[in-house]
């Protein structure tokens, strides 16, 4: 097993307040996003001098004016909160044909960040940030702290009572993420057994049926259902919404489905530890390989627990990319309170334990 | 497994189960159609998703060929065999090509994002096709027991360098040469950020690599199948549209060269055509005339009849699917007898109106008579003419119609004025079907009256689309399989499969989930709206109604292909959401027509007929989306 050094809540807020203070020159990259717990971290690490704050603002091309208002918005206010000049940068999310290139433009802005300074700690802040930019520059900054000392630290903050009535619109081809390829695609690996580790998700059917396409067919798939959740049927309801897919089309029985914490996403990380694990150990020795594909789907804390996995075990992650968000009815801003979770895990120190 | 809920053809793998589903004539089609350009020129393959690309691929690959001869004495699948036989796909039921499906998404668009030079970029891309394309030649003959010592490259003659350069003459250098090329580009495309161009240095020579110019046939030998096989080797490049537009472009440039001895397709969705050169190639489709060469080098086919629709043969082909689907399900085998679904659906016996709705009509209709003041005699008269086989409702809601129709026509009479001349026999004695289909579409809206029901009004919302008329008719299969489950009979009333289909449309238009679909769904409620309105008026101008929206075609060459609505129209295009027709001919002018697809028909309880639709702008579209100025 990996050890992933994390902590949530309010130890979060704690170690914010302690460390940063007197720790040398961060830069702490974020997202213009349009939830108001984008804000939570940029207050708390902003008004410190030794902190560059520096951003992407994602542009996507079907998005409604109400959403990109409020971004506007909440540029505002992070321009406000920064006490060294901040940096906002467009990253196109999608090529004018439709193709992802979010990640590969986010990784080439980070590098030049990284190029301009020389920093001791980089923050990603990745609470407004979406998987296909925040990803890949975790990795790349994982990659950077085997070979430098620099330190990384992922922050995430959510809020239950986030927009409900806010759905994202999916591409309708999937891929893999960005510096997370899955290498199946290569011949050697061709014939190795997929093992496809899926995030269920409300209303995502549509998506998950072009995944499995595109997969072509992975031979196992493991769901990852919500349970404890808030929603104590989340779960259940999920099943029911999706049974013609698991039933008739991936042929899985309950015993495939992972339950795990639906806002822990170190519950998601171990179940994925263990899995990936056992099943690379049962086929050692068979003269079979095994390829552990994750997707994350839907909310964002199970989705960090996957990219942590997927940088300690190197698995491929495939998805679909947002392409714009259709909203239902009024957007009404929540309050700005303490969000309901956060969470901090130090990248750089993914470390193996023997238990 | 149930080839209903499958959907899609590419998930069945296994070639035993494929060959005996795949329906013949489609395929019988499309080999007669450029028969002798099949093999030695590009080819590429139009077609909306589930029009029936994949499954081409997926009938071409070594797999599904080698498992021929187990089907010999196979009827069902005879037919299709003899159309592979006559295009050359098989020689003596043993396979004569060696095709490879090739996904052109993900990895090998990325190489159009790399920092290099667009020369380059293209060197890269066509290295990596390349290297693909052997080493899944190669694995495709080890999936099916050839053992690679009885295999043999033959390339072009006086290519010996060549030949050196890729190590044909030993095939697992020769596999392995394929291997650094695919490795090389593979890291340079998933690398987070890829190398500068000016280091690339020993990367380069892994990717100088051309098979494709030299090779020309792949012998087996006897060993596999007692007699030595030649096959023509091939590479389908499957979703060619996800490739960058300037790559298509460049790929279609290089595989158009005549020197290139493999055959080669490109299987594309109108998605790789924006909407400008989609709407030129159906008029080239149309200007294609017997006799004329409309490509030297590049043969284009488009896989759905955008021209006109062939319903009766689209009826055929989708009550063969049907029969061949419903084969493999238990639960209707144990039956024992022979079960079709047409049957099954057309022995439903339409439905009739409650009496009280009867009643309300039949009181409209009196209250018609007086105002047109016409006679007892004059209005039996005129049901008289009405086919014979209408039941009672169907000819109440006719009558309605007329008596409307009367109304308008004639003019406010005056209180004294002379009664008006009788109109001539002929007006009255003929009344069109698609005034009984108005009919009963305004049954529809106003009492609920079941119009979707039978298999040929299922078959005609598949917009000449196997899956989705596998989609749409699952719902139904679902229901009859569990009567046969309960061991009741197997039978659908009208209304139970109206409802049925009605709510799997909705369904399906809930769960589009592609980049626009909101604003495809808000274009579709806007046709459909429009639409609605024209058909349910009393008088019924266009019979059966409209299910389309048109513009001038002059109005339509405004639209900048940046324009919000552009892009909607492209994925409502794609996905068959709306159909486009043009140019289309009416009243002395010509328009462009945005037909709703067959789901959305059903859906907004609407013809499935062609030709009726609502004038508008373009502008008025804009707006439905929210894209105006």
């Amino acid at each position: 097993m990996i050890r992933v050094p994390n902590l949530s809540l309010d130890d979060v807020d704690e170690f914010i307040s302690d460390y940063f203070p007197t720790a040398g020159a961060t830069l702490l990259i974020g997202n213009v996003g349009f939830s108001p717990e984008v804000l939570y971290f940029p207050e708390r690490l902003g008004p410190l001098s030794n902190v560059d704050m520096r951003f992407f603002h994602e542009r996507r091309p079907a998005v409604p004016a109400v959403i990109t208002h409020l971004a506007s918005e909440r540029e505002q206010q992070l321009r406000e909160l920064s006490a060294c000049p901040m940096q906002v940068v467009d990253i196109a999310i999608l090529a004018e044909d439709g193709a992802p290139i979010g990640g590969r433009n986010a990784c080439m802005q980070v590098h030049q960040w990284l190029n301009a300074k020389a920093y001791t700690d980089v923050v990603v802040d990745a609470t407004g940030m979406s998987r296909c930019t925040a990803f890949p520059i975790v990795k790349q900054l994982y990659q950077l702290s085997r070979d430098t000392p620099i330190r990384v630290h992922l922050l995430v903050a959510d809020s239950t009572q986030a927009f409900s009535n806010v759905e994202s619109v999916s591409n309708d081809r999937g891929g893999w993420m960005h510096g997370f390829p899955g290498e199946t695609e290569t011949d050697e690996f061709a014939k190795a057994l997929k093992l496809w580790v899926v995030q269920l998700s409300e209303k995502a059917g549509t998506s998950l049926q072009t995944m499995y396409r595109e997969l072509d067919s992975p031979e196992e798939v493991c769901p990852v259902l919500p349970f404890p959740a808030q929603n104590p049927r989340r779960a259940d309801e999920l099943l029911f919404e999706h049974r013609e897919y698991w039933q008739r089309e991936w042929f899985e029985s309950p015993l495939n489905f992972i339950r795990a914490h639906e806002t822990d996403p170190m519950d998601v990380f171990h179940s994925i530890a263990r899995l990936h694990t056992t099943r690379v150990e049962a086929l050692t020795g068979s003269g079979l390989i095994s390829q552990t594909v994750l997707s994350p789907v839907g909310r964002r804390l199970p989705g960090i627990g996957m990219l942590l996995a997927a940088l300690s075990y190197e698995l491929p992650i495939f998805y679909l990319e947002t392409v714009g968000y259709d909203v239902h009815g009024d957007l009404v801003p929540g309050a700005r309170g303490t969000p309901t979770h956060r969470w901090h895990f130090r990248v750089d120190k993914l470390t193996p334990t023997h238990d | 497994m149930n080839p209903w809920h499958k959907r899609a053809n590419e998930f069945i793998r296994d070639a035993n189960e494929l060959l005996p589903l795949i329906s013949p004539q489609p395929i019988k089609r499309f080999f007669q159609r450029e028969s002798t350009r099949l093999f030695d020129r590009l080819v590429v393959v139009v077609g909306s998703p589930g029009s029936g690309k994949t499954t081409l691929a997926r009938l071409l690959e070594l797999r599904t060929l080698a498992a021929v001869p187990d089907f010999k004495g196979n009827t069902d699948v005879r037919e299709l065999l003899a159309s592979l036989a006559k295009a050359d796909v098989l020689d003596d039921l043993e396979p004569a090509i060696l095709a490879l499906r090739l996904p052109a998404g993900g990895q090998l668009r990325s190489i159009w994002d790399l920092p290099y030079d667009v020369r380059l970029r293209h060197r890269l891309l066509r290295a990596m096709i390349e290297a693909k394309t052997v080493l899944g030649w190669l694995r495709a003959m080890e999936d099916v027991g050839i053992n690679l010592e009885q295999v043999r490259i033959i390339t072009t003659p006086n290519a010996e360098a060549a030949r050196d350069a890729v190590n044909a003459d030993d095939l697992s250098a020769f596999r392995e040469r394929a291997r650094v090329t695919e490795r090389a580009i593979f890291k340079l495309i998933n690398a987070l950020v890829a190398p500068a161009e000016d280091e690339l240095g020993g990367h380069l020579i892994d990717v100088a690599y051309a098979p494709f110019a030299i090779i020309e046939w792949i012998e087996i030998s006897a060993a596999w199948r007692g007699r030595a096989l030649r096959l023509k080797p091939m590479v389908i490049i499957d979703d060619a549209h996800e490739l960058h537009p300037t790559q298509l472009e460049d790929v279609d440039l290089w595989l158009r060269d005549r020197e290139i001895k493999i055959a080669r397709w490109m299987l594309t969705r109108i998605d790789s055509l924006n909407l400008e050169d989609f709407r030129r190639v159906l008029r080239d489709e149309e200007t294609v005339s017997p006799g004329t060469n409309p490509g030297r080098d590049r043969v284009r086919i488009l896989l759905q009849d955008t021209e006109n629709r062939n319903r009766q043969a689209f009826r055929a082909i989708a009550e063969d699917v049907a029969r061949r689907y419903l084969q493999p399900l238990a639960a209707f085998h144990r039956r024992g007898s022979f079960l079709s679904l047409k049957t099954i659906l057309n022995t439903a016996r339409p439905p009739v109106l409650s009496d009280t709705d009867l009643h309300i009509l039949r009181a409209e209709n009196a209250r018609l008579v007086e105002e047109n003041q016409l006679t007892r005699e004059r209005v039996e008269a005129m049901e008289a003419a009405y086919p014979a086989d209408i039941a009672p409702d169907v000819k109440a809601a006719v009558t309605h119609i007329m008596l409307e129709r009367e109304l308008k026509r004639t003019p406010q009479r005056s209180l004294f004025g002379a009664p008006a001349e009788d109109s001539s026999e002929e007006e009255v004695s003929k009344v069109p079907r698609p005034v009984i289909t108005g009919a009963e579409l305004q049954m529809l809206h106003r009492f609920e009256r079941p119009f979707y029901f039978g298999f040929e009004r299922l078959a005609d919302a598949a917009n000449e689309n196997i899956e989705q008329f596998v989609t749409l008719a699952s719902v139904l299969v679902d229901r009859l399989e569990t009567q046969a489950i309960r061991g009741r009979p197997l039978a659908l009333d009208a209304r139970q499969q109206h409802k049925a289909v009605r709510e799997q449309a909705g369904d399906l238009i809930d769960q589009w989930d592609f980049p626009y679909a909101p604003q495809v769904r808000k274009l579709v409620d806007f046709i459909g709206g429009r639409c609605e309105e024209l058909t349910l008026r009393p008088n019924a101008p266009l019979s059966d109604g409209a299910n389309a929206y048109g513009i001038l075609r002059s109005d339509l060459e405004n639209l900048d292909s940046n324009d919000e609505l552009a892009r909607v129209l492209h994925y409502a295009l794609a996905y068959q959401a709306l159909v486009l027709i043009e140019p289309y001919e009416c009243k002395g002018k010509t328009w462009a027509l945005f037909e709703l697809g067959g789901v959305a028909i059903i859906a907004k309880g609407l013809t499935h007929s062609r030709g009726g639709f609502v004038e508008g702008t373009l502008h008025q579209l804009k707006t439905s989306v929210g894209s105006a100025a």
